[in-house]
């Protein structure tokens, strides 16, 4: 365990981190939209004109992706990768930081599957009832409320930990 | 600023009076026609003269014509034109669209020759493609056996070469000719001349190659001779369906005339679903409806002049008349909100005020960027400009400004101008860090549990407003004491809670006496005592929704993070390209920032208020109030005085 410390390094933790967070949240984007997706291109092809209401659902699953991202982007800054900054970090540190990105990528992966399902579904509300697209809408959103609380676990312990 | 009371409506008139009366009361725009109450649609036959699906079908006749105008006449109409303006009568004249109507009617004509000359040009396509293989055959296709001879043509699968069946065919009737007019992947595409009495022979020998006859229709002369016949058929059609969409083309001037006509066939047609609702005797005719107290005394004095015989009266308990809410200029437009969660009931509470003022503190907390608010502005100022927006338009637009200015108002105040555009620029042009703060009040990045926690502020005071509404309801019903019990004690309990968290010496005790009343008087319902108590003590356990409801604020932090994020994102990245390459990735990564971070504004800030706001107070299920009026899509009505 010592010697994968020593060699893995801090730097090398923070990024693994940074890599799961943005990675992770992503594919769970990437599978939920496409989910979306499919279920909507079944509508579109009876009914063309619906295309803008399935597009602003599909938009909804993808904002795990950016959750993930953010995180990541905020490691970046903080390694001192972007920026510049002149920081050393030190092997518990990156564990630190680590740990700050689980939350955002296992949540977001999973959340934004989920989302995916509940805005697919959404795509028959749309089919039925073009009018009632809100709602639609509001069901998938209360999917995203536990990545919105697994992006601020992230966000608070990252800015919590002291270089 | 509230749900407008109704009044029922009954009246009775004569016939005559029918078409003039509900011409006026399309004008008024006051009363929605409903169907008759059930003891009278029992002793009365209903109405006999509505013509809802001849005015629908003639509806659809229009539509089509204005479609196939719009498809082949290019019309050139600008994203902001002006719609025509047009008085009330003219959208009353409900006998002057017949002469439009002609002019669609013709228009469907050439539509339908369009589509007939189409449907030929595939049965033209299909003939001719069966005629090729053939075409080197120089025998006339209708060729017919003789008395001594067959003729006849035909196919094979081209699985076995043409060589070796001509020789199986020679080897046993060397007289019989067979030619070949081609091949392709699947077929040799054969004919054969033979003695009559080498027939059944040949025959036999053509079956073992699964041989099939060929028969063709309407020919005279070879396959040449007739697909050049095709052809001339086919450039004939290409030139008529030229005159035919040329001829729609010249229809383009009628368009205005044919929206025009349609949105009179509307009006008509509202009037013709409102007369299904109506019942008859011999002379007269009878329809109720609900009218807003406001508007009684103009529609009363309508009635009065077409002689009708009517009456008033308050709704009854059982009844559920229709919703139409007042609201000042701010306000109305948030009603579009409420509406998409559900209309008010109609002895409910009308929250659109306070979705006014929350919606907009919500949504300018998590768009949060002043840059984006001043953008918003400025496509609200165009949009005045440029469309002079009504209805649904008009409301988004009001809702835009409002929305606009709170963004607007929290960027500035927490620094975020395109995100941190103006810090990165300065970076990249000095290769210095700027190292004053944009915020005017504080950055949530750099104090995020500052931003946390007044979010939970917010939240609390949203959450206490909703359960002050409440309140207000339960008092106006006369329930005064359980505005006290359940509101009351909740407000001291919840009180007390965060004054102890905060840490403040007198807060225990609140909270103590908040829970003391809740314990005594949650179980009141319950017919003994332990079951009072019991249910007041677990009642305690509501807290925890309360917790969670607060904790749902946590949102406003993180989407106002996530779009000054995601905008620093695009500002880094780009500072890092040099001046040229930030130019084109600021503005990609800023209008997609702008797209996902509205969306996703939107959706959380009407999360908040559907869930946790109207969770609190609100009392839905009614039906928006649908008066007869004079419809109007494709024209802005002149209103007339009366």
């Amino acid at each position: 365990m010592e010697t994968l410390f020593t060699q893995f390094a801090g730097m090398g933790l923070a990024l693994l981190g940074a890599a799961l967070a943005a990675g992770l949240a992503g594919i769970g984007s990437a599978k939920g939209v496409g989910i979306v997706g499919e279920a909507a291109s079944g509508l579109v092809a009876e009914d063309p004109s619906k295309f803008g209401q399935t597009i602003l659902l599909q938009a909804l699953p993808g904002t795990q992706g950016l959750y993930g991202l953010l995180i990541a982007f905020l490691v970046l800054l903080k390694v001192g990768l972007i920026g510049g900054a002149d920081v050393v970090v030190t092997p518990e540190v990156g564990a630190y930081i680590f740990c700050a990105c689980i939350p955002i990528a296992i949540v977001g992966y999973f959340s934004a599957i989920a989302q995916g399902r509940a805005a697919a579904g959404g795509v028959n509300i749309i089919a039925k009832r073009p009018e009632e697209l809100s709602k639609a809408m509001v069901y998938a959103a209360m999917v995203e409320t536990y990545a919105v609380l697994a992006l601020l676990v992230s966000f608070l312990t990252l800015n919590g930990i002291q270089l | 600023m509230s749900i407008l009371a109704m009044r029922h409506l009954r009246v009775i008139a004569a016939k005559e009076e029918r078409e003039s009366l509900l011409k006026d009361l399309s004008r008024l725009g006051c009363l929605e026609i409903t169907e008759a109450s059930q003891d009278l649609r029992e002793d009365l036959p209903k109405f006999s003269e509505a013509q809802v699906a001849q005015v629908r079908s003639r509806l659809q006749e229009l539509a089509n014509a204005m479609a196939v105008v719009k498809d082949h006449a290019k019309v050139k109409r600008g994203m902001f034109a002006e719609k025509p303006t047009v008085s009330e009568a003219e959208l009353l004249k409900f006998e002057a669209v017949a002469e439009t109507e002609q002019v669609a009617a013709r228009i469907n004509g050439l539509a339908r020759s369009l589509q007939q000359s189409y449907a030929e040009e595939g049965r033209l396509q299909n003939r001719k493609e069966a005629l090729i293989p053939w075409r080197e055959l120089d025998v006339a296709l209708d060729i017919e056996s003789g008395k001594y001879h067959v003729a006849q043509f035909g196919v094979t699968p081209s699985a076995k070469p043409f060589e070796e069946l001509e020789r199986a065919v020679l080897a046993k009737t060397p007289d019989a000719v067979l030619y070949r007019a081609s091949s392709d992947s699947e077929q040799h595409y054969l004919f054969l001349v033979c003695h009559r009495d080498d027939y059944d022979a040949v025959s036999e020998t053509l079956r073992e190659f699964g041989f099939g006859k060929t028969q063709f229709k309407d020919t005279n002369g070879t396959a040449a001779e007739e697909i050049g016949k095709v052809d001339a058929a086919l450039s004939n059609l290409e030139s008529e369906r030229k005159a035919l969409t040329h001829e729609i083309a010249n229809y383009a001037e009628m368009l205005p005339a044919l929206e025009l006509a349609h949105d009179v066939l509307k009006t008509k047609l509202e009037q013709e679903l409102a007369q299904e609702q109506m019942l008859e005797t011999r002379t007269t005719f009878l329809l109720e409806g609900w009218v807003p107290q406001p508007a009684e005394a103009k529609l009363v004095k309508c009635l009065e002049k077409h002689g009708c015989a009517y009456e008033l009266r308050e709704p009854t308990d059982e009844e559920e008349p229709p919703i139409l809410t007042k609201n000042p200029w701010w306000a109305a437009p948030f009603g579009m909100i409420t509406d998409m969660y559900s209309p008010p009931a109609y002895r409910g509470f009308d929250p659109n005020p306070f979705m006014a003022v929350y919606f907009s503190l919500f949504f300018g907390l998590m768009f949060s960027d002043a840059g984006y608010g001043l953008l918003m502005l400025i496509a609200v100022a165009f949009a005045k400009w440029k469309l002079k927006p009504k209805g649904t338009m008009g409301k988004v637009v009001t809702i835009a400004f409002f929305c606009g200015i709170t963004t607007f108002v929290w960027g500035a105040l927490f620094g975020g101008w395109f995100g941190n555009a103006i810090p990165a620029v300065y970076e990249m042009i000095t290769g210095q860090v700027y190292s004053k703060s944009m915020a005017l009040w504080f950055d949530p990045l750099n104090d995020p549990m500052k931003m946390l926690l007044f979010s939970f502020i917010l939240g609390a005071v949203h959450i206490f407003s909703g359960m002050g509404i409440k309140a207000y309801m339960l008092i106006r019903e006369g329930k005064v004491w359980d505005a006290v019990f359940d509101i009351g004690f909740w407000w001291v309990f919840l009180i007390g809670v965060v004054l102890t968290i905060v840490g403040l010496p007198g807060g225990i005790y609140v909270l103590g006496a908040g829970a003391l009343g809740l314990i005594l008087t949650q179980g009141r319902a319950k017919p003994n005592l332990f079951g009072k108590l019991f249910s007041g003590v677990l009642s305690l356990y509501d807290v925890t929704g309360f917790l969670g409801d607060i904790l749902s604020y946590s949102r406003l932090l993180a989407l106002s993070m996530s779009t000054a994020v995601i905008a620093q994102v695009v500002n880094t990245m780009g500072a890092m390209t040099g001046p040229i390459g930030f130019f084109f990735i600021f503005l990609i990564g800023q209008v997609f920032n702008i797209a996902v971070s509205l969306i996703g504004t939107f959706v959380h800030t009407s999360r908040l208020q559907y869930v946790e706001f109207f969770g609190k107070f609100y009392e839905s299920g009614g039906e928006n109030f649908a008066p007869l009026t004079i419809q109007s899509k494709y024209v802005d009505i002149i209103k007339e005085e009366q």
